[in-house]
């Protein structure tokens, strides 16, 4: 079962949901912004990370 | 006797979840320097303790479930930088042309910025990373039905500060975005 947080806000406060039409426009424009971050490439250093953790796991086997 | 299925070794899964970890981590963090700090931390953790990992399960939600504690705890120890609410999270997207969709997409990342952390994190996994409600409760440490009203909340805030209206043409969508599905249907809803 899922933990619950502190000040959990879960019914009875639940707001009312936006209209359909509204929520698939703020989904559609969520996954855009989504999809914009995993477009970016990745820095340098984090290229460079996994290429040292990709070559640690090959010397260990 | 047949060979069972293939099965990705967990880190090369790991390794192909980090585009989805910086895109996690830019939209909690709001800036890229601290998403990039957050996501390498994310990366050695995972490593580094593969072996908690069970088999199985989604990896993705564990991974997810990691970053968002290191962000939280980066947070309480003061080490988070100044979010650059509308600008550098923002800003990100202007090197797109400027076409009418990139800019009404630019309001809308501004907007998405100023939501509380709780909701921008539930928005994320939710409507763009297709987490089901049960994951992101499982990611989030909470119930469904606090999921359930971050994700109303969240989106009535947007809906309010970029004034859209049920009979409102879709000004912030275009149909460029209909192609984009989310990696799995959120469920439960």
């Amino acid at each position: 079962m899922a933990r619950r947080d502190p000040g959990d806000d879960a019914d009875p406060n639940t707001p009312e949901e936006v209209p359909p039409a509204i929520e698939q426009q703020i989904d559609a424009n969520l996954r855009r912004l989504y999809r914009a971050s995993l477009d970016d490439e990745l820095p340098d250093h984090l290229r460079d990370l996994l290429e040292r953790l990709k070559a640690q796991e090959q010397r260990d086997d | 006797m047949t060979d069972p299925a293939p099965v990705t070794a967990p880190r090369d899964a790991l390794v192909a979840s980090v585009p989805e970890l910086r895109a996690f981590a830019l939209s909690l963090a709001r800036n890229p320097a601290t998403a990039d700090d957050l996501v390498q931390d994310t990366v050695l953790k995972a490593w580094s303790k593969l072996d908690h990992f069970t088999p199985g399960t989604s990896m993705r939600a564990w991974l997810f479930t990691i970053l968002r504690n290191s962000y939280y705890s980066m947070q309480r120890k003061g080490r988070r930088e100044t979010a650059d609410v509308d600008g550098a999270f923002a800003a990100r997207l202007s090197q797109a042309p400027d076409h009418d969709g990139r800019l009404a997409l630019r309001d809308f990342a501004g907007a998405f910025a100023q939501l509380p952390d709780d909701q921008r994190e539930v928005l994320i996994l939710i409507g763009a990373s297709g987490f089901s409600y049960e994951e992101a409760a499982q990611t989030c440490g909470c119930a469904i039905g606090t999921i359930k009203s971050r994700a109303n909340r969240g989106r009535a805030r947007l809906a309010e500060m970029l004034q859209l209206g049920p009979d409102e043409h879709p000004a912030i969508s275009d149909p460029t975005a209909n192609g984009i599905a989310p990696a799995k249907p959120a469920t439960s809803r």
